[in-house]
């Protein structure tokens, strides 16, 4: 009939049968139609077809196109609070698994935030600069090892020809470091206050244009320009003038105490910087770089660039290849260097851009501050969502050993009617809810873990969950997916269960499917003893550096810092201190040896071997003061001997790639090219000791006169002591210090500490390494009592009727412990390899590094086991020790 | 609705008026229905077995001479369905309106005590006057 109506009739019926609900729309078309129908009849077609296209389209209205589908969303909601009751009601049935359960769970959470946020807050670093995407540091080739490599300093002439010859570089920024200062700042009343300072960069006045480091007080654009001027921290406006306004205020910079401005006081700097800075002065301040504009090895700056917008930073690399050969060798020549010399045997010198965000991860050089390890962001992380799957594994395995008891409530629910669908969606439910509370708990816990870790690495986890809002709006979504994660294998497997076999009681072992759940067991006791084992590995080679003799006597040493302060009152200074009751020996160099080095390029009277030589000055008493051991020659005896001071002692490595036995070595001359003094006289040889990090192979070095004219300024006092009253002894050295020079705080370190200093990121390594290994053997034993106190109550019959048939109590224990201590035995046989190489792979960054011996392996699975056993002795002897009749009274 | 309800019972209890019956207010809020919804409840208790959307339509300009739409009727209708106060069937099969059936509606119990206590309301202020 209705293909007899007219096409607008049609399409009007088609419109509503679109937009209306099927239950519906029988009546209503067929109203329309009865009112069309009479229209036709009474007002003629026209009409009739305007009047059912408005009257339908009056229908088209919220309240009949969404009508049963609110409803139905009404109904959805119910079962959600059902789902919810139901959980409560189960929680609240069985605590004992609940709590396993849900504080297993939000201790793995925690950790899983913990770390999450740790390696998070590595990725961080410098993504929030101005148009990041075209700023780039450049680096270039060492040009000072033979071995290669980039670092990131360069000579002041780069920037200057980057930003005269290259229209590709719409700006260039360099940063120099003129390093560490004394800083004073007379106060109204007269009084000079001095500070040692360090972090002191020099910098180019659009520093503000290529990073964001808001100012407090002051104006960007011009806080920089001309002769000066300097922008402080914060903090450092805080420790110098309290509350008052910083702007403006002079303070005196150096030992020529030059007075310079404050125009300028940052906001607290972000800590996810590859440097921040106490003071930034501005670039003419530092009058040496002016004065190296022209050098390409006066390697003092780091030089940032911004390219126009489209420009391919590879294209412009290439382009730079060929300044080696246009611009440095004939700066080379003005110096009298031979460049094609100075280039032999080391790598083609180019230049690299490096984008800003990569240089805290992805490089290892970083002259303004240090650099982090990509691979231990990823560890890290990895760790966490180790722990995480650990917690994770204990709901699953939890869930279906109790399948039996949840097994009964399945049959009668399908045999009411439920869906399977619906009864997925109950467990699923079920496993988010419980997901959800473990979030809530994980938040304080993960802040208690924070304080735990930070009290016992006592160093400052820099960052906070609460600073990221993204991350905030995370944690639900991560409690939903893990929650249904962990929920998908429980949720089908229990509702998996026939009705019929479940009310006759056929599935009455719930300890079906064991495969799955004993290969999770094992899953875990893998994870936990391979981070055991990366413990214990890290806890050795700590030690083995610890303990290792370098060589020299590095116990109960001071050393006196920035010495070269005490200019001319140096050997006085040193004098009075060797005179001091408890002081041993003191005496003066350049540096003691805690890692630093300073590498120069040294060759033989007739030989045409190239060393790169560590050269370090010292004075006559070094040798008695830090213990090394000469095995040929003598030591520096300036005091009666003035040709002294040009003689060498080098180590027996130096002599060796020399070519010489340390007897031959007396007497050879070193010469240093490049340099016009005369050559220099070996006197002595001496037994190799470590002076760089146990990362470092034992480098040639040597040792020279503290008055030869050789490069090298900074001076340190060592001071070798034996007392029972170091604070007195400290007191009185600085005493002297302070009756020697006028406003100048003396800075002071031992030299274990300053060691220690070089492995503190692995030392940060080990100790976040215990906490989580600790963590995790803790979660899987939270999951193995579970299992077991499960096992121990569902064999309960078993044990009674054993017991009855003859059984010992220690059979039975032996029987029940048995089967986990498989399991852990199967974890420790797969963790082996994967420990063995993921620490191999970590030690051989170490020169000097211990082997992995097999009882670490041994030993990591023992304790794992012993602890096992421990944690469910309680639950096992019980069930061994079980009345037969109390169990089987029943039946 | 229990806690308004033991609110209400409060208030009657601590302001004796016997002119104000909190009970009744909010009885009476929830009971009371729009003045459209009144009209078509109305027209499908007077219809009986006739009423469906068309009827209602015509019995309303035939009675008080208001024309109203189709789309509104019927809105109206399944909202008082909702609510409880009439429900609704398929009649048979028919020659007429493109071979639709027809929904018919009818007014429930609760329908018509709603219908009588509006009735009721409607008069009290006037009784209570009247009384005194």
């Amino acid at each position: 009939m209705i293909n007899k109506d007219p096409l607008v009739v049609r399409w009007t019926i088609g419109f509503l049968r679109w937009f209306c609900p099927h239950t519906l729309v029988e009546g209503i078309e067929g109203d329309l139609l009865e009112e069309y129908d009479d229209d036709r009849l009474t007002h003629g077609q026209k009409v009739a077809s305007t009047r059912l296209l408005w009257n339908t389209f009056k229908f088209f209205r919220l309240s009949i196109i969404l009508r049963n589908k609110i409803k139905y969303r009404n109904n959805h909601l119910d079962m959600l609070f059902s789902y919810f009751k139901i959980t409560l009601r189960n929680i609240s049935r069985s605590k004992g698994y609940s709590f396993i359960n849900i504080f297993g769970l939000s201790l793995g959470i925690a950790c899983c935030l913990l770390t999450a946020n740790y390696a998070m807050f590595e990725f961080s670093f410098d993504n929030y600069h101005p148009n990041l995407d075209r700023t780039y540091r450049v680096d270039q080739t060492l040009i000072w090892s033979p071995d290669g490599g980039t670092f990131g300093s360069t000579g002041p002439a780069l920037g200057s020809l980057l930003k005269n010859d290259y229209p590709e570089v719409e700006e260039i920024m360099r940063i120099n470091t003129p390093g560490d200062f004394v800083v004073r700042y007379t106060e109204e009343n007269g009084d000079v206050a001095a500070f040692n300072e360090n972090r002191i960069f020099a910098a180019d006045s659009n520093f503000f244009n290529f990073f964001k480091v808001d100012l407090k007080e002051g104006d960007p654009s011009t806080a920089l320009k001309g002769l000066n001027k300097v922008v402080i921290s914060d903090e450092i406006a805080e420790k110098l003038f309290g509350n008052e306004p910083a702007l403006g205020k002079i303070i005196q910079m150096g030992n020529d105490r030059k007075p310079i401005e404050i125009t300028g006081v940052t906001k607290k700097q972000h800590e996810n910087t590859h440097f921040q800075f106490n003071y930034l002065v501005s670039m003419p301040t530092n009058p040496a770089v002016k004065r190296f504009e022209w050098s390409w090895i006066w390697t003092q700056v780091v030089t940032y660039i911004r390219l126009n917008p489209g420009t391919d930073p590879r294209e412009l690399e290439k382009k730079l290849a060929t300044v080696g050969e246009t611009h440095i060798k004939p700066s080379f020549q003005q110096m009298g260097i031979n460049y094609d010399d100075f280039k032999q045997a080391k790598e083609p010198w180019q230049f690299y851009l490096v984008p800003i965000e990569d240089i805290h991860l992805k490089t290892r050089d970083n002259r303004l501050g240090s650099v982090g390890d990509v691979r231990y962001a990823y560890a890290f992380a990895a760790i966490g969502a180790f722990v995480l799957i650990i917690a994770a594994i204990n709901f699953v395995n939890l869930s279906t050993a109790r399948g039996t008891k949840r097994a009964r409530e399945v049959g009668v629910k399908k045999a009411l009617g439920a869906l399977r669908n619906s009864l997925v969606a109950q467990f699923q439910a079920e496993s988010i809810i419980l997901a959800l509370f473990s979030m809530i708990l994980a938040i304080p816990l993960m802040e208690f873990l924070r304080i735990v870790i930070v009290s016992l690495m006592q160093d400052d986890l820099p960052f906070s969950l609460w600073s990221d809002p993204k991350f905030i709006i995370a944690l639900p979504v991560i409690a939903i997916v893990v929650g249904f994660l962990a929920g998908l294998y429980p949720s089908f497997y229990l509702t998996s269960f026939l009705p019929v076999q479940v009310l006759k009681g056929k599935i009455a072992t719930g300890m079906g499917n064991s495969v799955l759940r004993n290969s999770l067991v094992v899953l875990q006791f893998t994870i936990s003893i391979a981070m055991l084992i990366g413990t214990v590995v890290i806890v050795q080679q700590m030690n083995f550096i610890r303990s290792t003799n370098l060589g020299y006597d590095k116990e109960n040493t001071l050393v006196i810092n920035y010495a070269e302060k005490l200019t001319t009152h140096i050997v006085p200074f040193r004098d009075e201190v060797s005179k001091l009751s408890g002081v041993i020996s003191a005496s003066i160099a350049q540096d003691v040896p805690r890692g630093r080095t300073y590498e120069d390029i040294y060759t033989a009277e007739g030989s045409t071997i190239k060393l790169p030589l560590t050269s370090v000055k010292i004075d006559d008493h070094y040798f008695e003061a830090m213990g090394f051991k000469l095995i040929a020659g003598r030591h520096h005896d300036i005091e009666h001997n003035a040709a002294d001071k040009r003689a060498f002692i080098l180590n027996e490595t130096a002599a060796k790639l020399f070519g010489w036995t340390p007897e031959e070595a007396i007497g050879k001359m070193i010469i240093y090219p490049g340099d016009d003094f005369a050559k220099s006289p070996v006197i002595g040889v001496m037994k190799d000791f470590h002076f760089q990090t146990m990362r470092q192979s034992i480098n040639p070095l040597a040792f020279n006169s503290i008055d030869s004219e050789m490069w090298g300024d900074m001076r340190v006092v060592a001071i070798k002591y034996k007392t029972n009253d170091l604070p007195d002894l400290v007191q009185s050295i600085e005493k002297k210090w302070n009756s020697m020079v006028d406003q100048t705080p003396i800075s002071f370190s031992f030299l274990e500490d300053d060691l220690a200093e070089n492995y503190k990121e692995d030392r940060r390594l080990g100790d976040l390494f215990a906490i989580f290994a600790s963590l995790s053997i803790v979660i899987a034993m939270i999951g193995l009592v579970g299992l077991v106190a499960y096992s121990t109550e569902v064999r309960k019959k078993e044990i009674g009727i054993r017991k009855v048939l003859g059984a010992s109590r220690a059979t039975i224990l032996v029987m029940m412990n048995s089967s986990y201590v498989k399991l852990i035995a199967l974890g420790l046989l797969i963790s082996t390899p994967l420990g063995w190489f993921a620490m191999d792979n970590w030690l051989n960054s170490f020169e000097f590094r211990v082997n992995i011996s097999p009882f670490v392996f041994v030993g990591a699975g023992l304790a794992v086991m012993i602890v096992a056993l421990l944690s469910v002795a309680y639950l096992s002897m019980r069930a061994a020790s079980v009345n037969p009749a109390s169990v089987l009274k029943e039946e | 609705m229990t806690t308004p309800k033991k609110l209400a019972d409060f208030f009657n209890k601590i302001y004796t008026n016997p002119y104000i019956s909190f009970t009744n207010y909010i009885e009476m809020s929830k009971e009371f229905l729009a003045e459209f919804e009144e009209l078509v409840l109305t027209m499908v208790g007077i219809l009986r077995e006739e009423a469906y959307g068309n009827a209602i339509v015509a019995e309303i300009k035939q009675r008080i001479g208001r024309e109203v739409n189709l789309s509104a009727v019927h809105v109206t209708l399944y909202r008082l369905e909702d609510k409880g106060y009439v429900k609704s069937s398929m009649g048979g099969a028919t020659n007429s309106r493109g071979g639709r059936r027809k929904r018919f509606f009818q007014v429930t119990n609760a329908g018509i005590a709603l219908l009588q206590a509006m009735k009721e309301c409607a008069h009290r202020p006037m009784e209570t006057r009247a009384s005194t």
